[in-house]
């Protein structure tokens, strides 16, 4: 088997893992080129199994890893170069976070003196360095996220691979994580992340690799699969007191493929013109709607004509949630569109 | 030397954490708890008294269950803390690392072992008629050698259970427990099989006694070099199966050692 080349940071030939009677990973084959991969996939696609081979905690029944030219399985010197962040929120929970960084740094070779300096530094890098004194019992998630991402990044490594590292972070949280792997990146770090949240790796790099059922799906630029979105219907809720009168407003677009109002215990649909009720009794359409659910292959083209209403005091608009913008709804169509 | 240190640490962690402070600390104040009892029966104690707390309290029932306790967790602590995964990507044998967390248990395991062969003594053997600490100074290092080595070799036993089973501690009390009390009966190469009868062989009280120790050490036909000799030999064969397997098994995050 020929050395990965040096422009890439890892590859997987014909990859597969299984346990017992269940596939993880079937036959996956790809190149991670430097700079920041995306992983995405929604629950149980085998984004895990991906990781756990891509670190060596697993190895395939069949095909090859390489990370960094090297066997992660076979050879643990590749840990020296490779840094990884679990997604388990799990540590030495009566560690400071300063010890915990130390010692994974002298689990990585380094003397205490060197351990301590370069837990600083790191522990500085992920903004740490106020509460690393702190026992990590007391750390909130996203504390406990950045310490494990400062032990990950001690040794410096070439590559570091996230496995869902936004996970359970508030929105200021993840945007000083994304600014983070981003300041990565820069420094000339490889990272790959995994999600199931498209627009976290969306706002993070524009390569990705898309699993479901522990297969490739798609694989390229992020643009790609966006376009692939942007032609299926997208679900939007709109809250509002006036939900007959939003209704009313984009039924009329071409785009718009069915309406449905929702209240407390009930909701009606408007199909292609046709009103169908979907309620549990006809009683319940005696409550006004609250809310309006509309399907629709042009969500701008919605939103535009909302935002109008709104502006011109047509509509009063409570807010707009997009029910299915994850990557649910992108496999089911992907899936369907195979 | 640093990974050694840092799996010392860990080990360090292990034992005093604050799930187990309270244990270990108990399991330190175990012989004087039985020294205390004793003195509530008798005023002093005598050289049967200690034979017996040496052999059997310490020796077949304390520090193996220190040993196969502390031994199981090195592994299974990480395992239920799901911290495994921190050790497991480290650029280190994945056994080697983890044989250096349980040689970190050995020191406080030795500490134990002086401190209840002391106890044993101030309270059981130092009489008019058997001399001073230093006159019988040989016999405390002796006995605590023996069970030291004993611990040691319960400690792997149970290390090599936690990378094949799914409950070290229980079978490995099985095992200290009954299995040890099979060999006694049986023919001598059985004996051989026994860390107990190897300890026993290893105790120093040759002395005439009429006490269940001297019942038992009168039946080990082990010589002392042997004795030595199996007890390194067993602890080893599990270290090294041990870590052979540990490096060529896989991992899962939940239950990695189990995993297969």
């Amino acid at each position: 088997m020929s050395a990965t080349a040096p422009a890439t940071i890892a590859q997987m030939n014909e990859a597969s893992k299984w346990y017992g009677d269940v596939i993880g990973l079937n036959q996956v084959s790809v190149l991670i080129q430097p700079g920041i991969t995306g992983l995405l996939g929604p629950n149980g696609a085998g984004k895990s199994t991906f990781l756990k081979l891509l670190t060596g905690q697993l190895a395939p029944n069949r095909g090859m890893v390489r990370v960094l030219g090297r066997d992660p399985w076979a050879d643990r010197g590749v840990y020296r170069e490779m840094g990884y962040c679990p997604d388990s929120e799990q540590l030495y929970e009566e560690m400071t976070g300063l010890a915990f960084v130390r010692l994974i740094g002298r689990l990585a070779g380094y003397s205490a003196r060197d351990a301590a300096l370069r837990a600083d530094v790191q522990l500085e890098r992920v903004g740490m360095a106020q509460h690393a004194g702190r026992i990590i019992h007391g750390y909130s998630k996203g504390m406990r996220q950045r310490i494990r991402l400062a032990a990950a990044l001690i040794h410096e490594p070439k590559l570091v691979v996230l496995d869902e590292p936004l996970n359970g972070l508030d929105p200021l949280g993840r945007i000083e994580m994304l600014k983070i792997f981003k300041d990565l990146a820069a420094s000339g770090c490889s990272v790959v992340v995994s999600s199931h949240v498209l627009h976290e790796i969306e706002n993070l790099t524009r390569h990705m690799i898309m699993l479901h059922r522990g297969r490739v799906l798609a694989e390229g630029e992020i643009s790609e699969v966006r376009s692939l979105i942007e032609s299926q219907p997208l679900t939007l809720r709109v809250e509002s007191p006036q939900a007959r009168a939003v209704g009313a407003a984009v039924v009329g677009l071409d785009s718009v493929t069915s309406i449905e109002f929702a209240s407390g215990f009930a909701s009606a649909a408007i199909l292609n013109g046709r009103t169908a009720a979907s309620a549990q009794s006809k009683s319940d359409f005696s409550a006004p709607p609250s809310a309006v659910i509309i399907r629709t292959r042009t969500p701008d083209a919605v939103l535009e004509t909302l935002q109008h209403e709104a502006a011109e005091n047509r509509l009063e608009i409570g807010g707009i949630e997009a029910l299915d913008d994850n990557l649910d709804a992108v496999f089911r169509y992907l899936v369907e569109e195979e | 030397m640093n990974q050694i240190v840092a799996a010392w640490k860990l080990s360090l962690y292990q034992i005093w954490n604050r799930k187990r402070r309270w244990v270990t600390l108990l399991l330190y104040l175990f012989p004087v708890l039985i020294i205390a009892v004793a003195l509530g029966v008798r005023d002093e104690g005598t050289p049967d008294f200690y034979q017996n707390f040496v052999t059997v309290t310490l020796g077949a029932v304390l520090i193996p269950f220190v040993a196969i306790y502390w031994g199981s967790g090195v592994l299974s602590d990480e395992i239920e803390g799901k911290t495994l995964v921190y050790l497991w990507t480290r650029p280190a044998d994945r056994g080697i690392l983890l044989f250096w967390k349980l040689a970190g248990s050995w020191p406080w395991l030795a500490l134990l072992c002086l401190a209840g062969v002391l106890a044993g003594y101030f309270y059981g053997y130092r009489t008019p008629d058997t001399g001073g600490l230093g006159a019988n100074l040989l016999i405390i290092v002796w006995d605590v050698r023996a069970l030291l080595l004993a611990g040691i070799t319960w400690s792997c036993v149970a290390f090599l259970l936690s990378v094949c089973t799914k409950r070290p501690l229980t079978y490995g009390l099985l095992l200290a427990y009954l299995w040890e009390l099979i060999p006694q009966y049986g023919p001598g190469f059985v004996r051989r099989l026994s860390v107990t009868q190897q300890m026993l062989a290893l105790a120093t009280h040759k002395q005439e006694q009429s006490g269940l120790a001297s019942k038992l050490i009168d039946q080990v036909q082990i010589s002392e070099l042997e004795a030595v000799f199996s007890l390194l030999g067993i602890a080893g064969l599990c270290a090294v199966t041990a870590i052979l397997l540990l490096n060529q098994r896989e991992f899962l995050s939940d239950d990695p050692a189990r995993s297969q």
